[in-house]
């Protein structure tokens, strides 16, 4: 299923913040992740995840180093930075509360309406 | 290939936009490649051939010029950053980092000796020409102001003092000098000193004394002065006017005004120079006297036997005797030590006298000369004592604390140790440290320039470098790799702080390096050691940046043999320490022969690795020379605005609040203060001396 680009737009910074926080990546690597993980619902670009990481690296949410792999390839490897989990967790919350707003109103479940952060 | 050649070209036009940022667009493109590789390779695995691998890849990262705009966008701020930074290394770091290196390492603040040279260039009468004459060895420059001065009638400090500079300057007996010093006689009449000058300048002209071998009557060897007379008529005139000099009421040099007038105009001491060039100006003053004043006392016996052979026994006989007044005359206006020993070796010359009495047929009187001449003796020898032949007698306590002053007095009390040991009781435990204070920070300074002038010469041989491959890569500047602070700053900490912090530790646990009190005469192991110390920190620092360039080399992408751990580097290191453990653990004798060795032997090694891998390392090498150009800026800076200031103030404490150099107050003046303790104590003595010989 094709996402509009709107909607995903704002939560590619999260989710690559989520997924580095698990665990040092790089780009190909998170690309494969996050197909493996939404079984190909996300379909990006590979290419437009480089200018996002090069950003929030600049940003200090994320800091980077060159390793060899084991089977001899170079790779840059992504870490998340503290102020990188900071936001990350606001983030989170953020979403979990927009998410129950917005199903509450498309799903009409009122009494889970949550309160406002 | 074809497919890697693809993904290459497209990785190179997807960074096109970084392309004013070389090192991170090498950087970008490199992590791009990587990507594109891997995604190709997924695809071949799933049985795609590598061309259409490469194409699907290339499809799959997204349009070319969208992502191009977005990474230039997301680097933006990072590359305007890198940018300032290099501007602000280029045109402010670097320069003010050579700049400063030059000024500190060619201008060393020796503050006493700038003010010298003002006071000279500003004319001031009562100046410090002397100082001027001693900084530059030369008396020639200095004849000229001279000559432009002139005697002044009311001031007979200045005069004294105007006198002496011709005395010193080897124009004593030219008869410029005998037309001054009659005028200053005119102006002070009642001074013997301008007499006795006058007859030493005609002395000069009248006898040649020559120094030769002869035996003593135990038939042991001794060095005899002789007169040899040139002209009998300057004779005659000589002693007229050391005649005329007898009959005046005093006899002055004028010295401890000199000297105050003079070290009033001097600023405090800032470092250790300073000290000792006020001793140097102190001791010019004292010395144009001594020379005539020796020549008039061996001249009177050789003139008295001429007088008695002519018949004129009682004026033979005066001027014998003028001997004591000549000694109570110095004495009286002496006020250093020098002039003491000076005072006593005139009293010393007994024998010579006596022989002259016995000549004129007076022998109770040549009994009397020698004995006079040993009481007037006595106090001196009180303080260093002698044997009946005159040998010097060491006590235990002596030797022992002498032994303990070349351990650990410092190369000014250690210099002085003959006196020193003998007053030992006039230093404390305190005043010793001190003294070994003083050397630490001279030390620490002489390192402080080394490392100066040894950072700056690599700094520049990195910019010739850095030409050179400019010039062989057709006029492209070697690529510029940035490190980050963390980087620099373990190149700054291993390369350049920690090997200097442990050669000063090491010299301070060992007292400079074992090389007793006199650091200054033994400048053959302290330049070795500088050395090492220099090479040592230019091999560590190129070593350090060379694997940080190379590995940041690979990591972007450019192609280069790096091993991290070179046989040849282990082989540098290992003689290094070889170099630094002959420093230390060998003998004196054994340790030249070893250093220049093992040191010539590194040289060639060095040479034979770069020669040997240069074609290997041809890539690197300029970025090697083109980076480390910054740390080397930053660690001259680092050095001259923190460290520095800090040994400046230490120095300047530590100088100013030295118990053992020259005091100058109202009641003493003297080159240390045990000399002037001393100076104190042998006058008092001779007060009783001369009561006991009845003068």
């Amino acid at each position: 299923m094709d996402y509009d680009p709107n909607l995903t737009r704002s939560m590619v910074e999260p989710i690559i913040l989520q997924l580095i926080s698990e665990k040092y990546c790089y780009g190909y690597e998170i690309i494969k992740v996050v197909n493996e993980r939404t079984k190909g619902a996300f379909e990006w670009k590979e290419g437009t995840l480089y200018p996002c990481l090069h950003r929030l690296e600049n940003e200090g949410l994320l800091n980077s180093k060159w390793d060899i792999a084991e089977n001899g390839r170079k790779r840059k490897y992504y870490g998340i930075t503290s102020k990188g989990k900071a936001l990350l967790k606001v983030k989170t919350n953020e979403w979990a509360s927009f998410a129950t707003a917005v199903n509450a109103l498309l799903f009409g479940n009122a009494g889970a309406l949550p309160e406002r952060a | 290939m074809a497919d890697k050649n693809k993904l290459e070209n497209f990785a190179e036009l997807l960074t096109g936009s970084l392309k004013d940022d070389a090192e991170l667009r090498l950087d970008v493109k490199e992590e791009i490649k990587s990507h594109l590789e891997e995604t190709a390779e997924a695809f071949s695995a799933g049985g795609k051939s590598s061309e259409e691998a490469a194409e699907l890849a290339i499809k799959a990262f997204g349009p070319a010029d969208a992502i191009s705009e977005d990474l230039l966008n997301a680097n933006r701020r990072k590359m305007k950053t890198r940018h300032r930074v290099k501007l602000f290394f280029r045109y402010a770091i670097i320069p003010a980092s050579v700049i400063i290196a030059l000024l500190f390492s060619c201008f060393p603040r020796f503050s006493v000796l700038d003010i010298t040279h003002n006071y000279f260039s500003s004319g001031d009468p009562c100046s410090l020409n002397i100082v001027h004459h001693l900084v530059n060895s030369s008396y020639i420059n200095t004849i000229k102001p001279l000559k432009k001065l002139s005697l002044k009638i009311s001031d007979k400090i200045f005069n004294g003092y105007y006198i002496s500079e011709f005395i010193t300057f080897n124009l004593f007996s030219g008869e410029d000098a005998i037309k001054e010093i009659k005028l200053a006689e005119k102006y002070e009449p009642e001074n013997a000193r301008y007499n006795y000058l006058l007859c030493g300048a005609l002395l000069e002209k009248a006898v040649a004394i020559k120094c030769v071998d002869a035996t003593d009557k135990k038939g042991g060897k001794i060095h005899e002065d002789i007169c040899e007379l040139k002209d009998m008529q300057f004779l005659d005139q000589a002693f007229e006017e050391f005649l005329k000099g007898l009959k005046k009421p005093y006899y002055k040099t004028y010295t401890m005004e000199t000297i105050k007038r003079r070290l009033a105009g001097l600023p405090p001491s800032i470092h250790i120079e300073d000290n000792l060039t006020k001793i140097v100006i102190c001791a010019g003053i004292l010395l144009p006297d001594f020379s005539h004043l020796c020549k008039i006392a061996k001249a009177i016996p050789f003139y008295a036997e001429k007088l008695a052979e002519e018949g004129q026994k009682d004026k033979a006989l005066q001027l014998l005797e003028a001997r004591y007044k000549i000694i109570k005359d110095m004495e009286a206006d002496s006020i250093t030590l020098v002039e003491i020993l000076f005072i006593n070796s005139i009293a010393g010359m007994g024998e010579k006298y006596a022989e002259a009495y016995r000549k004129i047929g007076k022998p109770e009187l040549a009994e009397k000369t020698i004995a006079l001449g040993r009481i007037l003796q006595d106090p001196v020898n009180k303080v260093f004592p002698r044997d009946a032949e005159g040998k010097r007698i060491y006590a235990k306590k002596e030797k022992a604390f002498e032994q303990t002053l070349r351990q650990k007095a410092g190369t000014m009390n250690g210099n002085t140790f003959s006196i020193s040991a003998s007053e030992g009781n006039l230093l404390s435990e305190d005043d010793l440290k001190k003294g070994c204070e003083l050397d630490y920070i001279f030390l620490e300074r002489i390192t402080f320039h080394i490392l100066l002038v040894t950072l700056t010469f690599f700094m520049l041989s990195s910019a010739i470098t850095v030409l050179y491959f400019y010039i062989r890569q057709k006029k492209t500047l070697p690529l510029l790799l940035m490190p980050n602070w963390l980087e620099i700053l373990k190149i700054i900490l291993f390369g350049i702080l920690l090997p200097t912090a442990l050669y000063l530790a090491y010299t301070r646990f060992t007292y400079l390096s074992h090389r007793d009190f006199n650091l200054i005469f033994n400048q053959f192991r302290g330049v070795g050691e500088m050395i090492l110390l220099a090479i040592s920190i230019v091999f560590i620092t190129v070593s350090l940046a060379r694997k940080l360039v190379t590995r940041r080399c690979i990591e972007i992408g450019i192609k280069t043999k790096f091993k991290p751990s070179m046989k040849s580097e282990k082989i540098m290191y290992s003689m290094l320490a070889a170099l630094w453990l002959s420093c230390i653990f060998l003998p004196k004798a054994w340790m030249p022969a070893t250093v220049i060795i093992i040191g010539i032997s590194a040289l060639f090694f060095l040479v034979y690795a770069l020669f040997s891998q240069w074609r290997e390392y041809a890539v690197v090498s300029g970025a090697i020379a083109r980076s480390i150009i910054p740390v080397y800026s930053l660690s001259i800076i680092l050095l001259c605005l923190l460290v520095q200031p800090f040994l400046e103030m230490r120095e300047r404490y530590l100088v100013q609040n030295d118990p053992f150099v020259i005091r100058t107050t109202d009641d003493k003046i003297g080159f240390t203060n045990i000399e002037v303790e001393l100076v104190k104590r042998i006058k008092k003595d001779y007060e009783e001396a001369f009561r006991k010989a009845g003068l």
